[in-house]
């Protein structure tokens, strides 16, 4: 089981960089990276409501629940 | 004088530095005695076999205590770098452990075949051996923690 962060589909529909939503958002655009390629272990809830406030989204839209295991990914 | 953490890494190094040196002279001083059958310093409390006995346990013992003072002069250069809470440091910590319960499980044989009060020693090395496990424990937890913390977005 895990939690999967999709940021790709709503940075592509808001045509952000990782690099320029990164800067919007107040951190590091290596810490965003470790969040988009699901090798975080946590994110903060003030993290979570930049990214929705950024992104105009619910927290829903970017976190998905997978019953696959954490391990398993590539 | 203001006392920080970089003197204080420079005192432990000393310290290690000061252990090896002190080691040395052990082992030298038992090679030779083993070498010339020196029966100077142990009186008539033991048969030359004994006393064999002794240098050979002695020579054997130093084996893990080179090898965890080694590990721990790493550990200090890690500490020094600020690389704590790694697995690193808890395998290091470990591998001092073991060679602390070796020391302990030599010195009981000492203690069974040479003389009873080593067994003191014994005692002394398997305690630290105990400590030097749960400090590792608590490394071990805490870089867990590090990682998590870490990747904490």
């Amino acid at each position: 089981m895990r939690i999967i962060v999709d940021l790709d589909v709503m940075m592509a529909r808001r045509k952000l960089s990782l690099g320029e939503l990164a800067r919007r958002i107040g951190i590091t655009p290596a810490n965003l990276s470790i969040l988009k390629t699901g090798k975080a272990k946590a994110i903060r809830f003030s993290t979570l409501m930049d990214l929705c406030h950024e992104l105009n989204c619910q927290p829903g839209d970017i976190l998905k629940f997978s019953e696959e295991d954490a391990d398993a990914r590539p | 004088m203001k006392w920080d953490l970089k003197k204080s890494i420079a005192l432990s190094r000393a310290l290690i530095v000061f252990f090896a040196l002190v080691l040395l002279v052990m082992d030298a001083g038992e090679i030779v005695s083993m070498i010339q059958g020196d029966e100077l310093y142990r009186g008539d409390m033991m048969s030359p076999e004994q006393r064999r006995a002794a240098s050979a346990l002695v020579v054997a013992g130093s084996a893990p205590a080179w090898l965890a003072l080694w590990q721990l002069w790493a550990l200090m250069g890690d500490v020094r770098a600020g690389r704590v809470f790694t697995l690193g440091t808890a395998k290091r910590l470990r591998l001092i452990s073991w060679c602390c319960f070796a020391v302990g499980l030599l010195c009981l044989a000492g203690a069974c075949f040479l003389h009873p009060s080593v067994l003191v020693v014994a005692a002394a090395a398997a305690l630290m051996g105990l400590i030097v496990r749960i400090v590792k424990n608590v490394i071990q937890q805490g870089s867990a923690m590090k990682d998590e913390l870490d990747l904490t977005v």
